[in-house]
């Protein structure tokens, strides 16, 4: 089969990361799980950050030590031993996600992972990557500071753009007709609820899998730790100006380019550009699979006469593509394999786990296998 | 191989030159704050030489968050920042030489 340019790029660069690490700890190799650590940094983090969190926004009587919102977050940050360092871990960290998810992505795509059967894996990934910029999105309202409000009222009028059920969607969202306390709560179940669902979104995410690596060795998980520490230091937490609800103003804001994007087009393009854009770029990214994918794949096709029904094959497979049934009447076993060429990938594997010649792929002979491997093993020895 | 030594060799100095800045961190050490067994062991010179470089070295790193605007406790940061590189260089030191397995053992079944 050819290798397209991308990965032979791939495959270079592991193969630098090989030279400077040993191959046990090579990222590249985790590209998938080191956003599932990065989760649990989050979780943690932000256990820390909920335990003083105080989701409300009054601000009449700031003059008497009240306590909101803002406030609480102040605490956290100046006078919580370590507030300021969680919080910035839990900031960056989100951050971490978004890049490692888009690495993760990004890989995928380029060495053809998300053809055929793996579809499920692609449009629950997309899913849950729109899941963390929302969380991610939401995190921001919680400071609840002059920028919080300018992004809730901006989401507020995107969202009643939207025919019919606009108007309710923002109701929704500010859990009322307008910016009130329970505001602040609907923020943070949001922001925690989706957290949590992320978890029965990435039981979906590998479903299919049989082995799927989800947990980076600790080094890779203490190298990432490190570097987020670093950048703790460099970018640190910096003052914010509480919310008011009587301004108007709509003062320029940093932006975190990771989780507001959408906010960014939205100044730049106004509200017609930003739905155009949100809209043809997810379904862009979600129907790519389609047309991309049609390349077919010969599933692997079991000798019904040479099954012994071990099960090797089965216990082998990738991508729980075979299933093991009661064999026919009058055979010698209790068990026979058989494939579910939807979710057969053609990699192979079943025909080298075989030892009794019972599984083939149909344009590839299981001795032309064996001996490719063999090939391919002199060489690298 | 050499290019792994030579990491090796930087994530060792980074993890030590974290972990022995991480009491100077926050701020607050002193010479006097250093284990009494260093007297005892008459290594007043290397606690002398200790607390200026770390003393120093942290006094430089407040300078840079103060000008960064940080809020919060800076020495904090400057604490995140030594068990970062701690953390950073120990893991690069392991992953350079750590235990590899580049020679996987590839069994052949011998068909039949
Ligand atoms: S070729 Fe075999 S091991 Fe690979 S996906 Fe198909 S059935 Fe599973
Ligand atoms: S490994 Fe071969 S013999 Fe065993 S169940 Fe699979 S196809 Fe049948």
């Amino acid at each position: 089969m050819e290798t397209s340019v991308w990965t032979k790029v791939f495959l270079v660069t592991e193969d630098l990361f090989n030279k400077i690490a040993t191959s046990k700890y090579n990222p590249l190799y985790y590209h998938g799980a080191l956003p599932q650590f990065i989760m649990y940094v989050l979780f943690l983090s932000g256990l820390l950050l909920f335990a003083y969190y105080v989701p409300t926004i009054d601000n009449a009587y700031v003059s008497k030590n009240l306590v909101n919102a803002f406030t609480s977050v102040k605490y956290i940050t100046n006078d919580i031993p370590f507030g300021a360092v969680v919080r910035a871990v839990h900031r960056y960290a989100g951050d971490a996600m978004v890049v490692a998810i888009v690495l993760h992505m990004v890989r995928v795509w380029f060495t053809d992972r998300y053809r055929q059967y793996r579809w499920v894996q692609w449009e629950s990934g997309i899913v849950l990557l729109i899941m963390v910029l929302f969380i991610g999105q939401t995190g921001y309202y919680l400071i609840w500071d002059e920028r919080s409000l300018i992004l809730t009222r901006m989401t507020v009028s995107a969202l009643e753009t939207i025919p019919v059920i606009g108007v309710g969607l923002g109701h929704w969202f500010l859990n009322g007709r307008a910016i009130s306390n329970l505001t602040l709560s609907n923020f943070l179940f949001i922001h925690i609820g989706l957290s949590f669902t992320l978890l029965f979104g990435l039981w979906i995410h590998y479903v299919r899998m049989t082995r799927p690596v989800i947990t980076p060795p600790p080094v890779v998980n203490y190298v990432l730790m490190g570097l987020l520490l670093l950048v703790v230091y460099l970018f640190p937490i910096t003052a914010t100006k509480m919310a008011d609800l009587q301004s108007l103003t709509t003062n320029s804001m940093d932006i975190d380019l990771f989780f507001l994007f959408p906010y960014w087009v939205l100044s730049q393009t106004g509200m017609f550009g930003f739905w155009a854009f949100t809209i043809i770029g997810t379904l862009a990214v979600c129907l790519i699979p389609l047309p991309m994918g049609a390349k077919p794949i010969e599933a692997a096709e079991v000798v019904n006469t040479k099954c012994t029904g071990c099960t090797f094959c089965s216990r082998d497979c990738p991508y729980q593509a075979i299933e093991m049934v009661p064999a026919p009447a009058g055979s010698r076993f209790k068990l026979i394999a058989t494939v579910k060429s939807y979710r057969c990938s053609g990699c192979g594997v079943c025909v080298g786990a075989c030892a009794f010649d019972a599984i083939d792929l149909p344009n590839l002979l299981d001795t032309d296998v064996t001996e490719k491997i063999k090939q391919l093993s002199k060489a690298q020895s | 191989m050499a290019i792994r030594v030579v990491i090796m060799a930087i994530g060792i100095a980074a993890c030590l030159y974290g972990s022995i800045m991480m009491p100077w961190a926050e701020m607050n050490m002193t010479k006097e704050n250093l284990p009494h067994t260093l007297t005892l062991l008459r290594l007043e010179p290397v606690a002398d030489a200790l607390d200026s470089v770390f003393g120093q070295t942290a006094e430089a790193h407040k300078a840079s968050l103060d000008a960064k605007e940080a809020e919060g406790n800076r020495g904090e940061y400057v604490y995140a920042f030594a068990i970062g590189l701690a953390i950073l260089g120990g893991a690069l030191a392991v992953a350079a030489i750590g235990s590899a397995d580049e020679q996987e053992k590839m069994l052949m079944p011998e068909k039949k």
